[in-house]
């Protein structure tokens, strides 16, 4: 079982995309796989920059962690489809 | 990693790159509607092949090359219009033979199945009668029989029958979803489009990396190309909305932007939906295979370098950022998991 949450957004702390904010969804239904979508700002769902990915296996959602070298910083508080203020 | 050296067939599966079939330019595609359904024949010429058994599938793209892909497509719309025409008069007007001939009532039911499909698996049906006629008629022969009955379709004393078998004939719309997956079917890899609903607003963002920059490594990862960031923008931010180019002669920059760039990025260029699926068929090259979930719409080629994404999600722009989209992505490895190139090419309806 992979350790890193789903629907939730982190704060990528190191790595190539220091400072940006990461959320993974299941995406089970469909394509039987995870998006990994990531931003400039926590709103993933409302921002108007978003990059995704996608893995086929939880094991994949590890190594592609891995290979990022994200460090990840969860922060449950942060609701992915508001736009912060400020 | 050169494109070169991936491996990958320089010249495409259907000739020269572009478009196998110009929606402009079919004798019936001249409103958005025939457009799509256009597409939609396109679709199951795709479907066909991909449903064909591996070592079958080099001859069936064979039998699509030249004029054969356009005359199926224009041929198959005809028939989709005269699916209301009794059977011996349907056999006799598009095929001249007789409406127990096998091949007759393959293409028949394949086009009653597009007219009529809900779901992928009935786009996957549709496709495997198209692929059983294939087989019937003979791969070899392919080409010149729906060149032949495309002559047939066009034919005025065929578009009256058509005609007199329809009450009206621009209601005739295929039903299929929107979200319809071009080569529909799961295990055969067939699905490969699927049709958009909205038109996009030009998302254009400049090119961070300048047209001569090196070719992408496996050292480079993603958002580490020196860059700003390009990121699919939401439509209705002003930027240039209707002010789409011609997505013909775009596949080839979109392909060699994919080989030139690295980390995420969105393209310079806009693709119609039947040039996504050519360019993705490029992409990919022979041998590719569906990965995920049966329809998944992902698809990574035989060495397991390249992955062309057309995911519910992207295609209907449902998830973040809002913009149809597909993905052209590579990965230095075939076990890596973190693309090196992950080119989000938005898609014009």
């Amino acid at each position: 079982m992979t350790a890193i949450p789903l629907e939730q957004v982190g704060r990528i702390t190191k790595g190539s995309d220091t400072g940006q904010f990461v959320l993974v969804r299941g995406d089970q239904k469909r394509t039987g796989g995870f998006l990994i979508f990531h931003s400039s700002t926590p709103d993933v769902f409302s921002a108007s920059e978003v990059f995704d990915n996608w893995v086929e296996l939880p094991s994949d959602l590890e190594t592609f962690f891995a290979e990022t070298g994200w460090h990840v910083d969860w922060q449950p508080n942060l609701d992915a489809s508001t736009t912060p203020s400020g | 990693m050169s494109w070169e050296d991936q491996g990958r067939q320089e010249h495409g599966w259907f000739g020269n790159g572009t478009a196998p079939v110009n929606p402009k330019d079919g004798a019936s595609g001249k409103t958005s509607t025939n457009t799509s359904r256009g597409d939609f024949a396109t679709a199951l010429a795709y479907g066909a092949i991909a449903s064909m058994p591996a070592a079958q599938r080099a001859r069936a793209e064979a039998a699509f090359q030249g004029r054969s892909l356009t005359a199926f497509r224009e041929a198959m719309l005809a028939w989709m219009r005269g699916t209301g025409m009794k059977p011996e008069a349907f056999a006799d007007r598009f095929f001249g033979r007789g409406a127990n001939d096998p091949v007759v009532q393959a293409l028949r039911d394949a086009a009653e199945l597009a007219m009529t499909s809900t779901a992928h698996a009935d786009m996957a049906a549709a496709s495997g009668k198209v692929a059983d006629a294939m087989q019937r008629v003979g791969l070899d022969r392919w080409s010149r029989f729906v060149v032949d009955a495309q002559t047939r379709a066009s034919d005025p004393a065929t578009e009256a029958a058509i005609k007199a078998s329809i009450r009206a004939p621009d209601a005739i719309t295929p039903v299929y979803p929107v979200e319809f997956l071009l080569g529909a079917g799961a295990r055969s890899a067939a699905g490969l489009l699927r049709a958009g609903a909205a038109a996009l607003a030009r998302q254009l963002t400049p090119e961070g990396r300048p047209a001569d920059a090196s070719p992408v490594t496996t050292a480079d990862k993603p958002g580490n190309d020196g860059s700003p960031s390009s990121p699919v923008q939401r439509p209705g931010n002003g930027q240039g909305a209707g002010n789409a180019t011609s997505a013909v002669g775009n596949i080839d920059d979109v392909l060699q932007e994919t080989a030139r760039r690295s980390g995420n990025f969105t393209s310079a260029n806009k693709l119609s939906q039947t040039d996504a699926l050519d360019a993705g068929m490029r992409f990919l090259g022979p041998g590719y295979r569906e990965i995920g979930k049966p329809g998944s719409g992902v698809f990574r080629s035989s060495d397991g370098l390249r992955q062309f994404r057309i995911d519910d999600g992207s295609l209907a722009g449902t998830h973040a950022p809002g913009v149809q989209h597909v993905h052209f992505e590579v990965y230095a490895t075939s076990g890596s998991r973190l693309p090196i190139v992950n080119n989000h090419v938005p898609v014009i309806p």
